[in-house]
């Protein structure tokens, strides 16, 4: 450090010069956001010291702020802070439904007004509500506290999506607002694009692995695959087929068609251009699962299970839709967040198929197999898919098969 | 009525993890309410008003009636650089800075107002902009000395020597003949001529006794770079008897680190907490008397310090380079902080704690950009004398 040199101007006022003046921590102020449903919970803490200097708390001017002094100014508090926060959700304005509510002496902290400590001193704690008029998927949040008064002033801004709106690790959930740059847009979900890509991969994978319907009605339609096509007219299977090329060829032709189909309602569903009740969706699966597996006890359909696999699979579709549309999309990332959903179905699909069709090449001609996995397999999985298909269709609980 | 299971576990975990990371640090503590209405919550001034204190008031209130009045606006924002200097709050550049937001962006904005505005801009190390600022301040008016003066002192603390002594130079004929030799010898004592430039000051503060304390300030710093302890604590006293604000006490209580003097420190800068680089000498002190009171203090300074970065902030790097360094004992932190450091100021102390972190993390030659500042400057300090082949 130098040593200053100061210059008296006409004013006799010495000034600094070549002097860090950052010696205290300039003026912030931290914003958190919760949106849940289509409110947002508030949390916003502001020096007192700020405080003061704009609206002159310190009653009796004697430099010690007490509890007493805030209390009785907390009405132009609010006025003084609340106009200067908006926050739009999905385009839409949000209105404060609870004023920061008043704490009498020993009341609850959780319920109202109340102070914390931060590195540089004391901050008033405001907390209220604001109502949107929809259920918020995005925020955007304009912030102008003392951007008259100390355009220094920095507003530290968290927002907390709920876990079911597609939260992200390391998507832009904070920022720092000021006079400068007063506004931000936050999306349910927003992380970079690679984030959002692999993110939701990797639900489009787990959605296929837990979602057993899904598995169940696959392997309905693959488990006649190694078996030799001797039981057209409706006897039962013989034998396994000669090569895995032949059962290769019909697994890739199921795969193929089931997933061209479903693809092309998940788009379609997700676009909102077609729109299925999801009840009637949810039965129709089960009621494919029972189709699927029924046909490998009574062959009603063996050569052309793909046509199946499509028809069926186009249900399917709008299952995985519904799935999709839970984990909150956003306008901006919809086109990246549908292709990665079903990139990862289709590679969770193709890790079953890879893990299923060299097993069951192998087993193909054992008893085990033909009758342990193929027919008291199918016959246990069309009952499953029956319950399943009861409780959706009638909307009743069985309360089994709940996995 | 689903047979899917929750597919959120993972999310949920995901969720919790990073709203605990993002509570701010700051959120630590729950809120609380006070049971009584007389509980002090806060205190708001570290000493009596003043009559600048008082002055300023006033006429904040009457800037805020007549926002557009310019002689106002900038009575108010030199008063608010001057507090702002004397108590290291830069909260108070922030309110200067408000005052003149009406001429801020103009480009015809009145020489006073870029004056101020640099000054401002310096004070959070936007260098580059204060500088552009005052370019265009003396291309309008090449006589104005304040100007010449400010830019010189941005440029020296740039480590651009040169270019600050050819700004002293203009000074003198500008009607302000003590500052611009002032200025000159303080440069000279950067650059390989100690000995001339004390003897300069010295002449130069028996010639002006009015202008004693920040002469006294220039020949301390001056004197410590030489090694002649009891010339720089006459001189530091000096300073201090003319003005006791933040800079100054900050500089005298390195000096008696450095001597280790530290019970004196503490009884220096007890009551100064609130500002960042008073309370790390202080801390430096605790740990040096094995005073337990350095614990808080070293958690206050840690606080500070997550607070600045969460708002972006990067003017404290020096500190705490020093407060990593020095009170953590990270010299691998505090390397890289010292490094990014150097990268914006260059002055003395800059160069001392960027050797000091290299040497400590065992990594002497990343100060080697130092090493051939020194050498080019031929910047004579009996501090940095260790660290120099």
């Amino acid at each position: 450090m130098s040593a200053r040199l100061f210059f008296a101007t006409a004013g006799a006022l010495a000034l600094l010069l070549g002097q860090d003046a950052a010696a205290h921590k300039p003026s912030d102020a931290y914003l958190s956001l919760r949106p849940h449903e289509d409110r947002v919970s508030v949390r916003w803490d502001i020096a007192l010291r700020d405080l003061d200097n704009e609206l002159g708390l310190d009653a009796n001017d004697d430099g010690m702020l007490t509890w007493g002094e805030v209390r009785a100014r907390e009405a132009d508090i609010d006025a003084l802070a609340l106009p200067q926060l908006q926050v739009t959700a999905d385009h839409q304005a949000c209105s404060v439904v609870t004023a920061p509510a008043r704490a009498a002496p020993g009341a609850d902290a959780a319920a109202g007004y109340a102070l914390d400590r931060h590195s540089d001193g004391t901050y008033a704690v405001l907390r209220f509500e604001l109502a949107c008029a929809a259920p918020v998927h995005s925020l955007d949040v304009q912030y102008h506290l003392f951007a008259t008064s100390d355009p220094t002033h920095r507003g530290i801004v968290s927002v907390q999506w709920p876990a079911q709106a597609g939260a992200t690790a390391g998507g832009p959930v904070a920022a720092v607002l000021g006079p400068d740059y007063p506004q931000r847009h936050f999306d349910a979900g927003a992380g970079s694009r690679l984030e959002t890509l692999r993110e939701f991969v990797t639900e489009g994978i787990w959605h296929i692995w837990l979602g057993f319907d899904h598995i169940l009605f696959l392997l309905s339609l693959l488990l006649p695959a190694v078996l030799a096509r001797s039981t057209r007219l409706g006897r039962e299977p013989t034998a396994g087929v000669g090569s895995l090329r032949v059962a290769a060829v019909d697994v890739l032709k199921i795969v193929t068609a089931f997933t061209v189909a479903h693809s092309i309602t998940l788009t379609l569903a997700v676009l909102d251009l077609v729109s299925l009740p999801s009840r009637l969706v949810e039965s129709g699966i089960a009621l494919t699962v029972i189709l699927a597996s029924v046909n490998n006890l009574w062959p009603v359909c063996r050569d052309r299970r793909w046509v199946a696999a499509f028809v069926f699979g186009l249900i399917h579709g709008f299952g995985f839709a519904a799935a999709l549309k839970d984990l909150g999309l956003s306008a901006s990332s919809l086109a990246l967040s549908l292709f990665g959903f079903n990139l990862g179905v289709e590679l969770g699909q193709l890790a079953i198929v890879a893990v299923f069709l060299p097993l069951a090449f192998l087993a193909r001609d054992t008893v085990f197999y033909r009758v342990g996995v193929f027919r008291v397999g199918s016959l246990a999985v069309a009952l499953i898919a029956l319950v399943w298909f009861v409780e959706r269709a009638f909307d009743v609980d069985l309360g089994r098969f709940q996995i | 009525m689903s047979p899917r299971p929750s597919l959120h576990l993972r999310r949920r975990v995901i969720a919790a993890l990073s709203m605990a990371v993002l509570a701010f640090g700051a959120a630590r503590a729950e809120p609380f309410v006070p049971a009584d209405d007389g509980a002090v919550v806060e205190t708001l001034r570290d000493r009596p008003l003043d009559r600048t204190d008082i002055e300023l008031r006033r006429l904040r209130a009457a800037l805020r009636r007549a926002p557009d009045q310019l002689r106002l606006a900038l009575a108010v924002a030199q008063r608010c650089i001057a507090v702002a200097r004397r108590d290291g709050d830069p909260r108070y550049i922030g309110y200067a800075e408000a005052a003149l937001a009406p001429w801020w962006q103009r480009s015809d904005a009145p020489a006073p107002v870029r004056l101020y505005k640099a000054i401002v801009l310096q004070s959070v190390h936007e260098f580059g902009a204060a500088v552009r600022e005052l370019d265009v301040l003396l291309a309008q008016d090449p006589d104005d000395a304040q100007a010449w003066l400010t830019r010189a002192s941005i440029l020296q603390a740039q480590g651009r020597y040169d270019e600050a002594a050819a700004d002293c130079g203009r000074l003198a004929g500008l009607g302000a003949a003590v500052y611009a030799q002032a200025c000159l010898a303080e440069l000279q004592g950067l650059r390989g001529e100690p000995a001339a430039a004390y003897a300069h000051l010295e002449a130069l503060r028996a010639a002006h006794p009015d202008q004693d304390a920040w002469l006294s300030l220039i020949e301390a710093e001056l004197s410590e770079r030489r090694g002649d302890a009891p010339a720089a604590e006459r001189h530091f006293r000096a300073a201090l008897a003319g003005s006791a604000d933040a800079y100054t006490r900050a500089a005298y209580a390195d000096f008696l680190l450095d001597q280790h003097r530290a019970g004196e420190v503490i009884d220096l800068l007890q009551g100064s907490e609130r500002a960042d680089p008073l309370l790390l000498r202080l801390a430096l002190a605790y740990q040096a008397q094995g005073d337990a009171r350095r614990a808080a203090a070293v958690e206050a300074l840690q606080a500070r310090f997550d607070a600045a970065r969460l708002r972006g902030d990067t003017v404290h790097r020096r500190e705490e380079a020093r407060f990593a360094l020095e009170l953590l004992r990270q010299p691998q932190r505090a390397l890289e902080l010292a490094r990014r450091n150097w990268e914006v100021q260059r002055e003395p102390a800059d160069a001392r704690i960027l050797l000091a972190a290299a040497r400590a993390a065992g990594r002497d030659a990343d100060a080697d950009p130092v090493r051939r500042f020194i050498a080019a400057n031929r910047l004579p300090d009996a501090r940095l004398a260790s660290f120099v082949p």
